[in-house]
């Protein structure tokens, strides 16, 4: 591609490549560890009809569905806060709903190793990072840590000048309480009454129920990360990352 | 001899010769995870008969040396010991086939390049690289347990233009520590024996300790043997080996055979004299 393209068209290329790396990390930074699940979808995802997100157990397909993954986070955050609220009352006592948003959860997610491919014709890019993160899980019986080994991998189109998530595949290669050996079953701590209302959390399901990717169990089937992007001209030759 | 200025096209062709080697570097781990060995050296690595004949595969205990050789340890030996690890299954379930379709059953290889250090030659023509990998790995069991490990190494990698395209010369793939997930890192033997007995570079090397060999056998019997990296004496050995802005490749700093990865300050000393 280079022999084809003066510098000044590579210095383009060059800051559109630093725009998706960008967009990923706030992406993936606002969404998890700072907690913004209620504008995610406003604020990065495409406009295109067919904007769809994998994970390991299906696909959000449709603006709908997306919109429906944040909000069963958003509702996930805000039980997990107010439990913690009840449990710890301490600094949070007298807090509102959203002044105690996010305590007491963590969920942090780093990016690296970025392998990212704008197409010839510019519209449209490709990127895979692996995932590095730490989280709690609020479980019946508290919080647990736990470590996550994760794949993202978007396809990104240019809309109104500025690079928007059109698919994105977000698998976890593992996610297992630290301290343990990842195939054993989680610990067994003792319930507790004040986070009993987490078992009856059910997040909205993908409205395309498919086993994308396993996390990790002793007799898995091996799993190899998604491809990494290629150079194309155009979107229509190369592979998608959504349905 | 430095060069002192650059023309703003080669600026841009530098801007991007960070980029490219970076992309290809992550291509690597993506490979590596996924066990696309071949796919890796097919794509990824040197082509040109010159350079193939000069690459290398260095691990803990030395180097594999010439693309032939690097394919058998890096690609056949793994193949190898993905179907060791799959007979297990094949016995607890005769319905299982132990063919290359089943393989990597109960198998998790994750690791991505942290903190990468990158240099390109003032010539343009080569590029050294280091990163740091925290990886994780586990070997399942068809009873349901697994040996899972943290996995700690640091990677080095000459890189050089082929048709204006980087490719990987020189790789250096070392172990750190590999320790087992759920237990207390004080418990790792290497610390608990006052001088450590960091017996995965194996019994050639003198460092054999059963209790801490994991890498042992997978490290097979380089081209070339001499230490590379040892755990025990840490990375105050690598100092030296760390890139640097340079002007041209030079094979006495090469992370292959020729160069002196892993040798102590005054093997170095004796070697310059």
């Amino acid at each position: 591609m280079s022999c084809r393209l003066n510098s000044e068209q590579l210095l383009d290329r060059w800051e559109k490549r630093r725009e998706l790396q960008n967009l990923m990390v706030r992406f993936f930074s606002e969404d998890y560890l700072m907690r913004r699940e209620n504008r995610m979808y406003a604020a990065y995802w495409s406009k295109a009809a067919d904007v769809c997100l994998g994970v390991n157990n299906g696909y959000y397909q449709g603006a709908e569905a997306v919109k429906s993954y944040y909000l069963g986070l958003e509702a996930r955050t805000r039980l997990e806060s107010r439990l913690i609220q009840e449990k710890y009352p301490g600094r949070l006592a007298g807090m509102t709903e959203d002044q105690v948003y996010g305590a007491g959860v963590m969920d942090m997610k780093s990016l690296v190793a970025p392998v990212i491919e704008i197409a010839g014709d510019g519209a449209t890019a490709k990127g895979i990072w692996t995932v590095h993160g730490m989280n709690t899980k609020l479980t019946p019986a508290g919080q647990v840590g736990c470590w996550e080994r994760a794949y993202a991998a978007a396809d990104f189109v240019r809309e109104d000048g500025q690079w928007k998530v059109w698919h994105l595949l977000y698998v976890q290669d593992l996610d297992a309480p630290a301290g343990t050996s990842w195939a054993e079953a989680a610990p067994a701590y003792a319930d507790d009454p004040v986070f009993a209302a987490v078992r009856d959390f059910q997040p909205p399901e993908p409205n395309v129920k498919v086993t994308v990717y396993e996390t990790y169990r002793a007799d898995r089937p091996f799993c190899a990360p998604p491809a990494y992007p290629v150079p194309y001209e155009t979107f229509a030759e190369t592979f998608s990352y959504g349905l | 001899m430095a060069k002192q200025f650059f023309s703003d096209d080669e600026l841009v062709e530098r801007l991007w010769d960070y980029e490219n080697v970076k992309q290809v570097m992550s291509k690597h781990f993506y490979c590596y995870a996924g066990d696309l060995r071949r796919q890796e050296l097919t794509d990824l690595w040197v082509s040109l008969p010159q350079n193939r004949r000069y690459a290398s595969l260095g691990v803990n205990t030395g180097f594999y040396t010439g693309m032939d050789e690097i394919s058998n340890y890096y690609v056949v030996q793994l193949s190898d010991l993905r179907y060791a690890q799959l007979k297990p299954f094949c016995d607890a379930d005769p319905a299982l086939p132990c063919d290359k379709f089943h393989l990597g059953m109960g198998i998790l290889n994750h690791s991505a390049a942290y903190s990468p250090l990158l240099y390109i030659a003032e010539d343009g023509k080569t590029a050294r690289y280091m990163c740091y990998v925290q990886g994780v790995r586990a070997v399942g069991s068809p009873d349901g347990t697994a040996d899972c490990r943290f996995m700690f190494g640091l990677v080095y990698a000459d890189l050089l233009k082929e048709n204006g395209a980087w490719k990987i010369w020189h790789l250096i793939l070392t172990n750190d520590h590999a320790i087992p997930a759920g237990r207390d890192y004080a418990e790792y033997p290497m610390w608990r024996d006052e001088f450590g007995t960091t017996g995965q570079n194996g019994p050639k090397l003198g460092h054999e300790d059963p209790d801490n060999s994991y890498l042992r056998d997978e490290l097979g019997t380089p081209t070339v043997e001499r230490t590379v990296y040892d755990p025990f004496f840490g990375w105050q050995y690598l100092y030296q080996d760390m890139p640097r802005p340079y002007y041209s490749f030079n094979p006495n700093y090469s992370y292959g055979p020729e160069g002196c990865m892993g040798m102590p300050y005054y093997v170095r000393e004796m070697r310059d004299m």
